[in-house]
Order: structure tokens, then C-alpha cells, then sequence
């Protein structure tokens, strides 16, 4: 690789201009820095030409990889925006990398014996070189875990920290993160991405390799436990968390099966996860959930995330958790301060990293300082987990923070606000100047610590300069450090000539995961049947279809989901709506519940919760109903002509058959995927109840081409065709519709699917059918006994009583299987509640 | 003031606490602060713990601040919880110092941040702000006005007291386990917890090591009454740093200093560390909650 860039370069070829005299891509006098040169004359690098085709690559590599990002500001306020992906790396000169290697290995090594000596003999507190209050008054400071020492004494098993260049060139450290550090699954997957859009350079320019951080990683988290075949759980705290993403990506690389607390429970002072074959013992949770809200029996007795009894299991060596329930401690923004000494104290070396400056409010000197500093600095709570003050700084207005300094004493910080430098990244066709900072990762290793060859760039806005006070990261990016030689390839997979036990099943199967599926099967399926509803009366209504039933037949198909959305009755002294505008609330308004918004929302939410178990094209399938469902909410203006909902709820359908056809082909059948299915048997089996009840049991007439509504509302119309050369009649269109197990729209074949899955789910005990496989076999007896001659007759008022009669029954058995299948493999997944804490009360004497 | 007792009293503590639920519960989890503490004052003969339906596993251990803990799981189908303690327990309270002869206020400040022994450490960790005690100017202000320069620990601790149980009013309504300091000092109201909680917070707001103590109280009927069954309850007070005699307890909600009618059960920051019961229930639905004490003395 070339050392100098040629003396004449012109960089106004690549029409770049940095804000100021510190960018990363120019050095001081506008010349491109040496280690972009061969990135900036390649081709395929940096070139201005490749612009759209890089961003469209990127685009679709994100599609194809279902990502979309949430990310948590500099005040760890969770926040929808989306954090997109830049497809322009940032390069780390050799010496940056190496000085910053070192800084961030030291860091870990420090910071680990910091916390084996505040959980240990405190030495560090008793010989006075950290002041009590920054430990013994700090809310990350776990008390009910002083004392439990972990394997090799590693507290921190991942670490993070956020570094950003100052005026002088020199690095500086933000910000430590030694709680959740899973934002390393960003990394990995931007340098997934960067694979994609330069193939070849990644390999000739030597990027150094991630794959080696994460298999150190993955195998010193599964030596923890000592065991052979470790049960290894990313214990989380679900969707809602914004970090969440990072969390499912990097579970899936590893290979560990994601668990909210409601997943697992102490027993007798182990950590079981609730799976359909009852309590597997977890043995490793890899934590990604902070220490506070842990454990509502020992930590805070409100969280709704925590496991009851952790720090119990936890004392009781009986769960390793990683990292430690108390590293939180070190997150502590006032320790900045005390680096320096600690580093002198607990290493015997110099710090190689230093801290912003940070002014800790809990010393009279540095609270002076804040206070006749107060505007220049950068306001923030001085321990990390302190949700009181920071609430309160946020609720405070400005202008009133410094009188309201003494309020929050030592539980406030003073920072120094850096200007940022700035790096390139793509905006449109132009490459712009972005302010960034850069998050490195570090894990322990068998020989200390080990750092990430790379890491996470965080950018701003583009074109604009920030400071470390006012920075928010809108873009994240790949790092690079370059190798000097070409670097031997690790790859996660293990020894092919390795001893694996030979298996069929997978992961396990969390009882809330089943759950999910079969709610996400009952979801998907109950959307398509709205939609399939809504396309076929709008169509007709509108004389555009091919069906030409008469209204009342229409009215009457869509009867049962009008009915369920409770837009059958009017309301007090009113004319009920328009058809047409009960159409339009079904396709649109999102306070009903069974209408469209809805039903997509339920799809959405479900498919969240087990996101780890759907593959991304899958899931990306699914997320693009989001998409159709906001074309369909135009229609809840009035002037939108319900016809223009046609292709959207077509595409809908198309989707759905993607999802269907992707399950039916990409799914094992394990259980999880006979839950998914059960749930869509059920769902369809309900609504071809309701559809034959509507259109079959009370009219006599058959002329209102009532026939052929049902027939294609039941995607059956074909089917019918290839068989009678008829005109629909009742005999055989019930026989295709109830009776035909060979018909998947069939009732029949819903019982028998069920059926079929049920056997395979659980071993059958010795006397008795388990009651949901009594409830469906019953169902199923019955269909395959029935005689359709005696069901299609019809009496004089021209209703068929029997077919009323059976319909009836099969609908309220039906409804009846979901939650007897709830109690038979589902009951592990109950709601944990707090108890109410008893008041203490006594009277005055 | 200073009163030498040399008073012995027995103790048979009775603490029955019954969950109902409106449906099954098929596994519930206690977390428990309910063994009396020996301490130099007070003697436990006796402790133990039952709950119904029996405890699948039971484990004791000691948290950080030395208090006995109990973890049960009841892991059979139960529409009712019943846990319930039974002591015997001895007080003798220890000689109450002349609170006019107690040291200045800032010269425990002062000597508390010379050292940094772990004894030291032990009480300096009861300084600052808590999960549930917080403080600001305001409460700042309310604990300075009881401690001009010069004045003995336990006078102004006292005295902060006597305010407090004159200008707040005993409301069992008021509050819940879980009101933060500001509104109670905002509602002038509370139950002994708040009371507290908020003399703690005063003390603390002015660097004092102040704990927090839970226990119970015996009460007396009023006069011509037979004492009721299950009448007593839950208490709490304060205990406050005094140098070199130690901690002495208040009762800001009774405004006295604790003699030989109170029985600790256990101490910590705040509520938070030392709460009687911490439960979860797996299902269950809603349940309701009834609490039982009785504190019956014996003839010596």
C-alpha cells in the first residue's frame, strides 16, 4: 500500500471540504491522510462515481437483513429514530489503533480490579483513595452482591467505552458502558454489511477480522459454567428496550437463545428457563438487563423484568451471570476524577487514556468549580442508574439548574464540553464532513482482556459541528484498523473433525416463544381472512368484481367481523353507519379491535417477541404490512374512494402467502413451527365457521349468488370448478368446504392438521387423552361421521337446523381450544405480579 | 433527662400476614426481613418462621447491613398465602445519654471523615441519599433550623423530632408504602414511615449517619378497654448516630426516644433494604392482604 499520497492530489475530485483543521480524512493542511490513500484511490473505495450504487446495495443489504434501528441518546432516553447505516467506514491509522488497543485493554484490566475491590475487602475505600460517598451512596453499588466472588475474579466478562479524539489529536474516554454491551452486535453487523459492499477490499486492504473477538468471547462465556454443553441465555428485557436489536443480532450469531425474566425462575437456588418440556436449568444468562431490576425479591420490588430469586441463585453459585450483577459500579460518571490514582494503586502504571475532565460535585473544591463554571460544563448525574436525578435534571428548566445545584450534592457531575472531529459520510451523491465518536469493545480472554479490532462509530449530524454536550448520534459506521500483513482466518464454526452430538431439535423452545407463534399463526391468518372479506365486497359493491352477488348476500358475509368489531349495533338515537363507512372503519381505524390496524399490529408485535426465531427475510415480509396498512389508513377520509384500497389489500394477501410459503418452507417442523401452524388451523377453522353460518344456515334462497360469495371467500372457487360443472350448489359445496380433508380450506382439514400436530407435540400419557387432543379428535369424529345430505337439508322456512346445530357446537369448542392449550403448555408463561407490600401502620400511643 | 433503666421485659411478638387470591397461584416467592435482631439491647430467645401452604425451599442468609433473611417458595397450587412469625423476645434497653451532653453535630461530621476504618464505613454508608430518602434545600432548610452551630447531636435530633410530630398529622390514608419524601412534606401527613423517612432525610440532608428501624411497637388500650387481638402493628423509627454512645433510637411518630416497648426487627437505609415481606406470585389474578400483630407482654 502506498505511504505518501502524490504531492498534487486534488481533492476536489471527490468535492470534499472539512469543517475545520480536524477531520479524519485531511490532516491540517487539507491532504488526504496516508492510511486513506489506498481507500481513496481505489476504484472501488472511496470513488464519488459509486455513490448511488453503494447506497443502493446498502439499502438493500439492510432490507435483506431486516434491520432497523432504535437507539438510546446521550441521556439514555429511548427514542424511535431510526439510526441508519453509512457505508463509509472510518480507517484508524496503525498508531491510533495501537495506542487505543492498549488504552481500552488497560481500562477493562482496571476497572475489573476496581470492582473485585469494592465487592471484596473495599481497600480502596478503607485507605481512603475513593471517597465512601462515590461507592457506599451510589445506587450501582449491589450491596446483596458484596462478597460473591465469580470465577477467575472477572466481573467484567464484555466492556465498552466511548472514546472521541480532542483538539490536540489525543484521545479521550466519554463514557464507560459495563452493563449491557451488546451494541457489539452492531458492530458485527455493520462489518457484515461492509463485506457485502466491498467484497475484495475488506480482504486486500488486511481490515483486521472481528470473528476472533467474538469466539474469545463465546468461549469464555462458556467456560463459566464448567459444563460441556453449557445452557447459555441473553437474558433480556424485551422489545421495548431500544438497545433490543443489538441483543437478538448478536444471540443469533452466538447462537443463544434469547429469555425476558417472565422466561425463567429460581428454584431452589438454581435458574431454570420455562420451555414446553418444562424447566430447563439455565447455566450462563448472558445479562443485558441492568442490575437493579434484576430481581423484585432482593433488587427493586418493582420491576417487572427481574427474575424473583437471582441474587439468591446468583450467592448459590447456582447461575453465572455475565457480566456481574454489581459491574454497574463502574459506570459511574464521578469516578473520571480518580483514574488517574486508581490506575497508579490497583495496576502500578500510568493511565493511557485519560477522561474528559469531570468535575464530581461530592467534593467541596470540584462543587465551587461547577457552580462558577456552571455554563461552560456539562451538566449530568454522577452515577450511572440514578433515575431520581436524572428525572429531575431533565424536569428542570435550565435557567434554574445552577440554583438548584445544591438539590442533587454529590449526586452531580460537571463535564468538560470537547468539539468533536469529523469524518466522512455519505450524504446523497456528496461526501460531508459528520462529527463522530467511537465506541470500542473489549471481552475477557483467557490471558486478560481481549479488544475488538475495531468497533462502532457513532456520527452526528453531517455538515455541522458538536460537542461532547450537544452531540446525538444520527448514523452509525464500521471502523477499520488496517493489518500490515494479510491475517489468518477465524471463523466461529467449530472443528469439522470435532465429537458433536447428533441432534434433530434446536434451541430451546421458551414456553412464551410457543406462545407467541401460535399467536402470530392466529394473527396472520385472521389478517388475510379480513382482507380476502374486504376485497371480495368491495369488489363486488363497486360492480368491478367478478361476483355478482346481491347486497344483502354481501352484508351478510361480512356480518360476523362487522359484528366483532361491534359496528352492528347503532349507536344511542342514530341510523347505524353506511355499509360502505363500516368497510372503511374495518380497513382503517385503529380503535377497533378487529379491524385491520389491529390484526397487523398483533402480527407485528408477536413477530417482535420472537424475533430471534424468524429468519430476516421472513420478518422483513412481515414488517412490509406495516407499509400497506398505511395506504389503507387513507381511507378514513370520506373522499377517498374505497376502491383505491384494492391493490393494498392485494398486496397484503401477497404477503401473507410469502410469510405462509416461507414457514411451510424454510421452518423445521419443530414445535415451534406446529405451534405456528395450530394457531393459523384454529384461526381459519373459526372464520370458515362463521362464514358457512352466515351464508348457509337461515336462507333458503340460493339465488343471490350467495354460492359463489362463500366458494371464494374461502379461496375455493377453483377447486369447485375442476369438479362440477355445475353451478354451485349446497350438497357439494358443503362437502368442500366442511367435510373434504383434502381441501386446506376445509374445516375438516383444520381438525385434521391440528389433530395430526397435537399427536407429535406430546407423548401420550397411558389412560387419558390430554384434553385438547379429547377436545379436537371429538371435533374430527364427528365431521367424518356427518352426513352432508342430512346437513344441506333445509325446512320450510328454509333454514338447516342441523348444520346450525353442528356449526354451533364446533364454534364454541373451538374457542374453547386456545386456552385449553394455554393450560397444557403454556402455564409456565403466567403473569408474575408483585405482592402488595403490607402498609406499616401503628397508631400514635 | 438522663435515666438509667434497668428494666427487663418479656416479649411474645405475633405476626400473621394472609394473602387471598382471586385465582390459583401456582408458585409464590417470599423475600423476608422478619427475624427480631439481637442487638445490645434486646435478646431473641426464640424466632421462627411457618408459612401455609408449607415452603417447597427455604433459605436464610444475612444481607449486608447484618439482618437475618428468609427466601421461601411456595410451589404448590394455593389460592392463599399465610406466613407467620412467632418470638419471644427480651429488652433491656441500654442507658439513654444526656442528649445535653451528647457531642456537637459537626464534630461527628468531622471525626467521620477522618477516619475510614470499617467501622467507620459501616456507619458512613447511612449518610447519603437512599432508594427512598431523598432531600433538597427545602428539607435542608427544615433539618439547619434545629442545628445552629454548637448544638449537641441529640437535641437537635430531638428537636427536629418534636417538630415533626406536631406539624405532621397521623394519616393512615394519606400515604402509600411507596410516597416519596417531597409530598409527604408537602401533605403534612403520613403514617410512622414517612415520619421516618423524612427525620432521616433531615439528618442526612446535613451529612449524619440516621438508619432506618423496623420493628414493632406494643400498644396500650385505651383506658377501660381490653386490648384487642391482632391491634398492634408494624412500626418504624430512626435510629441516629451519636459518636461515641453509639446509635440511639427515635420515634419521631410517637416523639420519644425508644425505650423497652419497642422490638427491632431489622435495619437498613431505608424501607427499601428491610421490608418485612417482598412477595411474587406466578398467576393469582388480584389478591388482597391482611396483616395481624400482636405484641402480648409477659409476667416476668
Amino acid at each position: 500500500m502506498p505511504s505518501q499520497a502524490p504531492s498534487n492530489f486534488a481533492l476536489s475530485n471527490l468535492d470534499y471540504c472539512a469543517l475545520d483543521n480536524r477531520d479524519e480524512l485531511l490532516n491540517e493542511a487539507g491532504q488526504l491522510r496516508p492510511h486513506w490513500a489506498t481507500f481513496y484511490e481505489d476504484p472501488r473505495g472511496l470513488n464519488p462515481a459509486l455513490a448511488a450504487s453503494r447506497s443502493a446495495r446498502l439499502d438493500r443489504a439492510l432490507l435483506e437483513n431486516a434491520l432497523t434501528y432504535a437507539v438510546t441518546d446521550s441521556a439514555n432516553r429511548s427514542s424511535a429514530r431510526p439510526l441508519s447505516v453509512d457505508p463509509i467506514p472510518l480507517i484508524l491509522a496503525e498508531e491510533d489503533w495501537h495506542l487505543l488497543s492498549k488504552g481500552a485493554r488497560q481500562r477493562a484490566l482496571l476497572l475489573n480490579g476496581v470492582l473485585a475491590d469494592l465487592y471484596g475487602e473495599q481497600k480502596l475505600l478503607k485507605e481512603g483513595l475513593l471517597p465512601p460517598a462515590l461507592v457506599l451512596g451510589n445506587p450501582g453499588f449491589i450491596r446483596a452482591v458484596h462478597g460473591v466472588k465469580p470465577p477467575d475474579d472477572i466481573y467484567l466478562h464484555s466492556f465498552s467505552m466511548d472514546v472521541a479524539r480532542g483538539p490536540d489529536g489525543s484521545w479521550w474516554v466519554l463514557r464507560d458502558h459495563s452493563q449491557a454491551t451488546a451494541a457489539s452486535g452492531f458492530a458485527l453487523e455493520n462489518r457484515i454489511l461492509m463485506g457485502q459492499l466491498y467484497p475484495e477490499m475488506t480482504r486486500e486492504l488486511n481490515v483486521r477480522r472481528l470473528a476472533e473477538y467474538f469466539q474469545t468471547f463465546q468461549e469464555q462465556i462458556a467456560a463459566l459454567s464448567g459444563k460441556e454443553e453449557p445452557r447459555i441465555l441473553c437474558y433480556t428485557s424485551g422489545p421495548n428496550d431500544s438497545r433490543y436489536l443489538a441483543q437478538a443480532y448478536l444471540a443469533r450469531y452466538l447462537g443463544y437463545t434469547m429469555a425476558e425474566g417472565p422466561d425463567l425462575t429460581m428454584r431452589n437456588g438454581r435458574v431454570y428457563i420455562k420451555t414446553l418440556d418444562g424447566l430447563k436449568q439455565a447455566d450462563v444468562l448472558l445479562r443485558q438487563v441492568d442490575a437493579w431490576q434484576c430481581d423484585p425479591l432482593e433488587l427493586d420490588a418493582t420491576s417487572n423484568v427481574g427474575v424473583p430469586g437471582l441474587v439468591t441463585a446468583v450467592r448459590n453459585n447456582g447461575v453465572k451471570v455475565a457480566n456481574s450483577l454489581g459491574s454497574g459500579l463502574v459506570e459511574t460518571n464521578a469516578l473520571a476524577g480518580f483514574m488517574p490514582t486508581l490506575c497508579e494503586t490497583v495496576l502500578n502504571e500510568d493511565l493511557r487514556l485519560p477522561n474528559l475532565a469531570t468535575w464530581w460535585c461530592g467534593e467541596a473544591s470540584a462543587a465551587d468549580y461547577v457552580h462558577e463554571n456552571f455554563d461552560a460544563l456539562d451538566i449530568g448525574p454522577a452515577f450511572d442508574g440514578d433515575r431520581q436525578t436524572h428525572r429531575a435534571l431533565l424536569e428542570c428548566p435550565r435557567d434554574k439548574r445552577r440554583a438548584s445545584l445544591k438539590d442533587y450534592g454529590d449526586r452531580i457531575i460537571g463535564q468538560e464540553r470537547m468539539e468533536l472531529p469529523t469524518t466522512p459520510v455519505q450524504g446523497g451523491d456528496a461526501l460531508l464532513p459528520a462529527p463522530y465518536i467511537l465506541r470500542l469493545f473489549v471481552t475477557a480472554s483467557t490471558d486478560g482482556f481481549n479488544v475488538m479490532p475495531g468497533g462502532l462509530v457513532l456520527s452526528g449530524q453531517p455538515g455541522r459541528n458538536a460537542s461532547t454536550a450537544d452531540f446525538s448520534p444520527t448514523t452509525m459506521k464500521d471502523c477499520w484498523t488496517l493489518a500490515p500483513e494479510p491475517e489468518q482466518r477465524v471463523t466461529l464454526l467449530p472443528r469439522e473433525d470435532g465429537f458433536v452430538k447428533i441432534r434433530r431439535t434446536g434451541k430451546d423452545l421458551a414456553s412464551r416463544a410457543a406462545d407467541n407463534l401460535f399467536w402470530l399463526g392466529r394473527y396472520t391468518e385472521r389478517t388475510e381472512a379480513t382482507c380476502r372479506l374486504m376485497r371480495t365486497v368491495i369488489a363486488a359493491l363497486t360492480q368491478d368484481g367478478q361476483i355478482a352477488a346481491d347486497p344483502a348476500a354481501l352484508a351478510a358475509a361480512a356480518l360476523p367481523i362487522m359484528r366483532r368489531a361491534g359496528l352492528t349495533e347503532a349507536k344511542k338515537g342514530k341510523q347505524p353507519e353506511a355499509f360502505p363507512d363500516r368497510l372503511r372503519r374495518i380497513a382503517a381505524d385503529p380503535e377497533i379491535g378487529y379491524a385491520l390496524p389491529n390484526c397487523v399490529n398483533g402480527v407485528l408485535g408477536t413477530a417482535g417477541r420472537i424475533r430471534d426465531r424468524l429468519r430476516p427475510p421472513t420478518f422483513r415480509t412481515l414488517q412490509r404490512l406495516q407499509d400497506e396498512q398505511t395506504r389503507l389508513n387513507a381511507l378514513s377520509q370520506k373522499q377517498v374512494d374505497l376502491m383505491t384500497a384494492l391493490p393494498a389489500l392485494d398486496d397484503m394477501m401477497i404477503l401473507l402467502n410469502a410469510f405462509a410459503g416461507q414457514a411451510q418452507e424454510n421452518m423445521t417442523r419443530n414445535s415451534g413451527w406446529l405451534f405456528l401452524d395450530m394457531g393459523r388451523r384454529l384461526e381459519r377453522g373459526l372464520h370458515m365457521i362463521e362464514i358457512i353460518a352466515q351464508l348457509l344456515v337461515t336462507s333458503g334462497k340460493m339465488r343471490d349468488g350467495r354460492l359463489v360469495l362463500l366458494l371464494d371467500l374461502a379461496d375455493s372457487f377453483m377447486t369447485y370448478r375442476s369438479r362440477y360443472l355445475t353451478n354451485p350448489m349446497v350438497a357439494p359445496v358443503l362437502d368442500l368446504l366442511l367435510l373434504d380433508e383434502t381441501n386446506p380450506q376445509s374445516i375438516a382439514f383444520q381438525l385434521a392438521q391440528i389433530h395430526s400436530h397435537l399427536k407429535k407435540l406430546k407423548k401420550e400419557p397411558a389412560v387419558m387423552l390430554p384434553p385438547e387432543r379429547h377436545l379436537i379428535y371429538g371435533l374430527l369424529s364427528r365431521l367424518r361421521l356427518a352426513k352432508v345430505t342430512e346437513l344441506s337439508q333445509a325446512d320450510k322456512t328454509g333454514s338447516r337446523p342441523q348444520l346450525a346445530d353442528l356449526l354451533n357446537n364446533f364454534q364454541g369448542a373451538l374457542l374453547e381450544f386456545g386456552p385449553t392449550i394455554a393450560r397444557s403448555y403454556f402455564s409456565h408463561a403466567e403473569i408474575v405480579r408483585n405482592c402488595t407490600k403490607p402498609g406499616i401502620q401503628v397508631a400514635e400511643t | 433527662m438522663s435515666q438509667k433503666r434497668t428494666r427487663v421485659r418479656r416479649f411474645d411478638v405475633h405476626h400473621k400476614t394472609t394473602y387471598n387470591y382471586t385465582q390459583s397461584v401456582s408458585l409464590s416467592q417470599h423475600f423476608m426481613h422478619l427475624t427480631p435482631r439481637s442487638t445490645p439491647g434486646q435478646l431473641v430467645e426464640t424466632s421462627s418462621i411457618t408459612t401455609w401452604p408449607e415452603a417447597a425451599t427455604w433459605r436464610e442468609a444475612k444481607d449486608f447491613f447484618g439482618n437475618k433473611t428468609t427466601l421461601a417458595s411456595l410451589d404448590e397450587e394455593h389460592l392463599q398465602t399465610v406466613i407467620e412469625m412467632r418470638s419471644r423476645v427480651t429488652v433491656q434497653p441500654i442507658a439513654v445519654p444526656d442528649p445535653e451532653n451528647t457531642p456537637i453535630w459537626t464534630d461527628i461530621i468531622q471525626q467521620l471523615s477522618e477516619m475510614s476504618s470499617e467501622d467507620c464505613l459501616r456507619i458512613r454508608q447511612y449518610c447519603y441519599r437512599s432508594p427512598k430518602i431523598r432531600f433538597n434545600r427545602e428539607v435542608l432548610a427544615l433539618a439547619q433550623s434545629f442545628f445552629p452551630p454548637e448544638t449537641p447531636i441529640l437535641v437537635g435530633a430531638m428537636k427536629l423530632m418534636d417538630h415533626i410530630h406536631k406539624s405532621f398529622t397521623y394519616d393512615g390514608e394519606a400515604t402509600e408504602v411507596d410516597t416519596p419524601i417531597e409530598d409527604v412534606l408537602r401533605l403534612r401527613r403520613g403514617v410512622c414511615q414517612d415520619f421516618a423517612h423524612l427525620q432521616i432525610a433531615g439528618l442526612r440532608s446535613l451529612g449524619l449517619p440516621a438508619r432506618y428501624v423496623s420493628g414493632y411497637l406494643m400498644t396500650h388500650p385505651a383506658e377501660g378497654e381490653m386490648k384487642l387481638q391482632g391491634a398492634d402493628a408494624s412500626h418504624a423509627w430512626v435510629s441516629v448516630w451519636v459518636g461515641e454512645y453509639g446509635w440511639v433510637d427515635l420515634d419521631p411518630t410517637n416523639n420519644l426516644i425508644v425505650d423497652d416497648e419497642h422490638i427491632t426487627l431489622a435495619w437498613g437505609r431505608d424501607y427499601a433494604d428491610v421490608s418485612p415481606i417482598n412477595g411474587v406470585t406466578f398467576g393469582g389474578g388480584d389478591h388482597s392482604v391482611r396483616v395481624e400483630v400482636d405484641v402480648v407482654p409477659l409476667e416476668r
